[in-house]
C-alpha cells in the first residue's frame, strides 16, 4: 500500500501519461499504416491503370494507323501502326512487372493474346501484298473484330485494378478512422481521469485538511490528545501525529517550569 | 452508509480483471498478424490503467456493507458492459457505438444475441474478447474478482448475499468463499473437458475453447456465421447438447454429482422436473416437425432437441433457422424462453426453480381456500420455503413480465413486427439471445432501430441482474439519508 502523498500523485499522473503516449503511438503507427495503404494503392493499382490507359491509346492509334494505310497513307499509316506496336509492348512488359491482384496474371495473358492475333491480323494487311479491296476486305472481316476484342481485354483488367482501388479506399477510410479513435477515447477517458483525480482530491487532501483545521480549532488542552479522524496512513496522519507530539512536549515544558 | 471510494476501488478490481482478457486477445491478435491489435491492446492499456488509479489512492477495505456490495454488484456490470465495447468501437467494421455496446452488453450478459451479419469477418482477436466477455459473464465478473483477491471473508460474504440470488443459495451448503470456489471448479472443468472433446471432434483449438466458452456459459456466441450448423457434426452437436444441458442447471448440484455427493442431479426433485419438462418439449416439437414433414423423424429429433435444449438453457446456437418451423413448435420455443435454466446456473430467464415454486405456492393457495382452517407450506427439495421467499419470487416473476411486456411496447412503438418485439424482447431479458421473425436463430439484431437496440441492451442486463437489484440499487441510491 502506497503511503506517501507524493508518491500517489506522481503515479497517477504517470498513468494519465502513460495512457496518452499509448494513444498517440496507437495513433502513429495507424497513421503509418495509412501511408503505406495510400503506396500500396498507388504502386498496385493506379500504375497499372495508367499502363492500360496507355494501352488503350495505343490501340486505338494503331487502328487510325492501319486505317490511313487503308486510305492511301501507307508511310504514315506504317509508322502509325509500328509507333503504337512499340508503346503497346512497353505497357505490357510495365504491367507484368506490377501483378499484384488476384487473377491478374490470367488477365494480362488474355490482353497479350488478343493483341498478339490483332497485330498479326494488321501484318497480314500491310505485308501481305493484297489489293486495297482486299485488303478492306481482310480489315472488315477480321481485324475490325480482333481490334474490339483487344480493347476488351484491357478494359477488363483496367475494371479490375479500378475496382482493387476501391475496395482499398474503403480500406483507408476504415484505418483513418481506427487511426482517430484512440485519440477519442483518450479524451473520454482524460475526463473520467480528471473525474476521479478530482474525487480522491478531495477525499485524500482536501478533506484531511479540513478535519485537521476543525480538530485544532476544537480542541482545548483538557481533551488531551488531538483526534482528527484521518484514516489514511499518508502525511496527514503523520502530520496529526507530529501535533500530537508537539502537544505532549509542550504540556511536558509547562509542566516543569 | 455507502462509501465511493470502496466501490471505485473495487470496481477498480473488475477492470484490471477485464484488462486481462483484453491483453490475451491482444497477444491472439498479435500472434495472427491482425488488424486488431491496436484496438485491443489500448484497450487493455486504457482498462488496466483505470483499474490502477483507484487502487494508488484508496487503502485496504477491510469489510464493505451489503449496501457497497450491491452497488459494486450492480455497477460493476455496467462498467464492464461500458468497458467492453471500446475494442469494437475501436475496430470498427460493422461496429458503431450502440451495435458495439449492444454486442458487449450481450457477451458479458451471456446473451449471445449478435448485431454481426458476416462474424467470419471478425479477426480472431476480436473473436477470442467476443467469447471471453461471455466467460466473465457466465459465473459472474464479481465472483470472478472475489476468486482471486486475497480479500476478507466479510467482503467475500457481502458480494456473495449481493450477487447470488436467495433462491439459488439453497443447494449450496457452504459457507460463501467455498460455494464460490465450488462454482469455479464447476465451471472450469465443464469448459476443459469440452473443449478436449470439441477438439478430438475436429474443430480446431480456437474454435473448440470459443464455443466452450460459449456453451458453458450459456451465451450462444459462435465463431462461424452458422452457428453449430457450420460443422454439421451430430457428435459435436451431442457434446455441446450435454454441455448446454449441464450448464443450466444448479452448479451445487452438478458439484454434488461430480463428487457423489447425496445432493445432486439426480435427486433433486426441481432438477428431475426440468429435465423432464425438456424431454417433453423436444418429444413434442419432433412429432409436429415429423406429422408436417418439415424435416425426416431422425432429423426432426436431431435439430428439436439441439433447439430446445439451447433455447431452454439460454444457449442459442444453433443448428437451423427455427423461424420457419410450425407455430406450435414456436409457441413451445417461447415458452422455454421464458422459462430458462434453472437458478445457480449460468442460464437466465425467469428459471425453473421459480415457475416450480410458483404452481407449488398456488397449488398451496387452492389448498387454502378449499380447506381455510389448514396450514400449508411450500416445499423444494424437502426444505419449507420460508414465505418471504414465496413472495420474492412471485414479484420477481411479475416485474420481470411486466418488464418483457413493457420492451414489446416500446418496440412495436418502432415499427417493428409483433413476432420480432415480442421474441427480442423474451429473448434478450431472458438473455436467450435468438428469438423469431427477424431475429431468428440464424439472423441477427443488426437491421434494428438504434433506439430498439439500447432498450435492448438495458433489457439484458435487467435479466442478468434479475431486476430487483437494479431497483433495489436505485432506491438505495435515491434515499435521501
Amino acid at each position: 500500500m502506497i503511503k506517501s502523498l507524493k508518491i500517489k500523485i506522481v503515479l497517477s499522473l504517470s498513468l494519465l501519461i502513460l495512457m496518452l503516449m499509448a494513444a498517440g503511438v496507437i495513433s502513429i503507427l495507424d497513421f503509418k499504416k495509412i501511408g503505406n495503404s495510400v503506396d500500396t494503392v498507388l504502386k498496385n493499382n493506379y500504375q497499372s491503370i495508367e499502363s492500360a490507359k496507355k494501352m488503350l491509346d495505343a490501340v486505338e492509334r494503331e487502328d487510325s494507323g492501319i486505317l490511313l494505310w487503308l486510305i492511301g497513307n501507307k508511310d504514315s499509316g506504317i509508322e502509325t501502326v509500328l509507333g503504337s506496336d512499340s508503346i503497346i509492348r512497353k505497357a505490357i512488359v510495365d504491367i507484368e512487372e506490377n501483378i499484384t491482384e488476384t487473377n491478374e496474371a490470367q488477365y494480362v495473358g488474355a490482353i497479350m493474346d488478343e493483341y498478339e492475333q490483332y497485330y498479326s491480323s494488321v501484318m497480314t494487311i500491310l505485308k501481305g501484298g493484297y489489293n486495297t479491296e482486299e485488303s478492306k476486305q481482310i480489315y472488315y472481316s477480321r481485324t475490325d473484330s480482333l481490334f474490339l476484342k483487344t480493347k476488351e481485354a484491357i478494359n477488363r483488367l483496367m475494371v479490375l485494378n479500378q475496382d482493387q482501388m476501391y475496395r482499398q479506399a474503403g480500406i483507408v477510410k476504415e484505418q483513418s478512422r481506427r487511426a482517430m479513435m484512440p485519440a477519442i477515447v483518450s479524451i473520454a477517458a482524460a475526463i473520467i481521469f480528471a473525474l476521479l483525480l478530482y474525487f480522491f482530491i478531495g477525499t485524500y487532501f482536501i478533506r484531511p485538511v479540513r478535519q485537521l483545521i476543525n480538530s485544532i480549532k476544537e480542541y482545548y488542552p483538557e481533551k488531551g490528545r488531538l483526534s482528527t479522524g484521518i484514516v489514511s496512513k499518508d502525511e496527514f496522519k503523520e502530520l496529526e501525529e507530529e501535533i500530537n507530539q508537539l502537544i505532549y512536549r509542550l504540556r511536558r515544558t509547562k509542566n516543569s517550569i | 452508509m455507502i462509501r465511493t471510494r470502496v466501490i471505485i476501488k473495487y470496481l477498480g478490481y473488475i477492470l484490471l480483471f477485464n484488462a486481462l482478457f483484453l491483453s490475451i486477445s491482444a497477444m491472439i491478435s498479435f500472434a495472427n498478424d491482425e488488424d486488431s491489435v491496436s484496438a485491443l491492446l489500448f484497450s487493455a492499456l486504457l482498462t488496466a490503467a483505470l483499474g490502477v488509479f483507484p487502487q494508488i489512492f484508496v487503502e485496504k477495505i477491510e469489510e464493505i456493507s451489503f449496501h457497497e456490495g450491491l452497488a459494486i454488484s450492480v455497477m460493476g456490470w455496467i462498467i464492464t458492459c461500458i468497458v467492453g465495447m471500446i475494442p469494437y468501437y475501436i475496430w470498427g467494421g460493422e461496429f458503431s457505438l450502440v451495435n458495439a455496446l449492444f454486442e458487449s452488453v450481450s457477451g458479458y450478459t451471456t446473451t449471445g444475441a449478435s448485431i454481426l451479419s458476416d462474424v467470419e469477418a471478425l479477426p480472431k482477436g476480436l473473436l477470442f474478447w467476443r467469447s471471453s466477455t461471455t466467460f466473465i459473464g457466465g459465473v459472474g465478473i464479481i465472483l470472478f474478482v472475489l476468486l482471486i483477491l486475497p480479500e476478507k471473508k466479510g467482503v467475500q460474504a457481502s458480494f456473495y448475499r449481493s450477487e447470488v440470488s436467495d433462491l439459488s443459495k439453497m443447494n449450496f451448503r457452504a459457507r460463501s468463499r467455498y460455494i464460490i470456489r465450488m462454482i469455479a471448479t464447476v465451471y472450469f472443468t465443464l469448459i476443459v473437458v469440452e473443449t478436449i472433446l470439441l477438439k478430438l471432434l475436429g474443430m480446431t483449438f480456437f474454435d473448440a475453447i470459443c464455443h466452450s466458452f460459449s456453451t458453458v456459459a450459456t451465451a450462444g456466441f459462435s465463431t462461424k456465421n452458422l452457428s453449430i450448423a457450420a460443422y454439421d457434426n451430430i457428435w459435436i452437436e451431442l457434446v455441446v447438447m450435454f454441455f448446454m444441458l449441464i450448464s443450466s442447471m444448479h452448479f451445487g448440484l452438478v458439484y454434488g454429482t461430480m463428487t457423489n455427493q447425496k445432493t445432486n442431479i439426480f435427486t433433486s426433485r426441481p432438477a428431475r422436473m426440468y429435465m423432464v419438462v425438456t424431454f417433453i418439449g423436444i418429444i413434442l416439437i419432433t412429432f409436429q416437425l415429423a406429422q408436417e414433414k418439415v424435416y425426416g423423424l431422425g432429423e426432426s429429433l436431431r435439430y428439436a432437441s439441439f433447439q430446445v435444449v439451447s433455447l431452454v438453457s439460454t444457449t442459442g446456437l444453433a443448428t437451423v433457422d427455427t423461424a420457419k418451423w410450425p407455430l406450435f413448435s414456436i409457441i413451445l420455443l417461447l415458452y422455454y424462453s421464458i422459462q430458462c435454466g434453472m437458478v445457480g446456473s449460468t442460464a437466465g430467464g425467469i428459471k425453473f426453480d421459480r415457475i416450480y415454486l410458483f404452481f407449488a405456492s398456488v397449488k398451496k393457495q387452492f389448498k387454502s381456500i378449499i380447506h381455510p382452517e389448514g396450514m400449508y407450506v411450500v416445499k423444494m427439495d424437502k426444505k419449507i420455503i420460508d414465505h418471504n421467499l414465496e413472495l420474492q419470487v412471485m414479484i420477481f416473476i411479475v416485474a420481470y413480465l411486466i418488464t418483457m411486456m413493457t420492451t414489446t411496447l416500446l418496440l412495436a412503438t418502432m415499427g417493428i413486427d409483433g413476432t420480432t418485439s415480442l421474441s427480442a424482447s423474451i429473448a434478450t431479458i431472458g438473455n436467450v439471445g435468438p428469438g423469431f421473425g427477424d431475429v431468428s436463430s440464424l439472423g441477427n439484431y443488426g437491421q434494428l432501430p438504434n433506439a430498439a437496440k439500447y432498450i435492448l441492451s438495458v433489457n439484458m442486463l435487467l435479466g442478468r441482474l434479475e431486476i430487483m437489484n437494479v431497483f433495489a440499487l436505485f432506491l438505495l441510491l435515491c434515499r435521501k439519508d
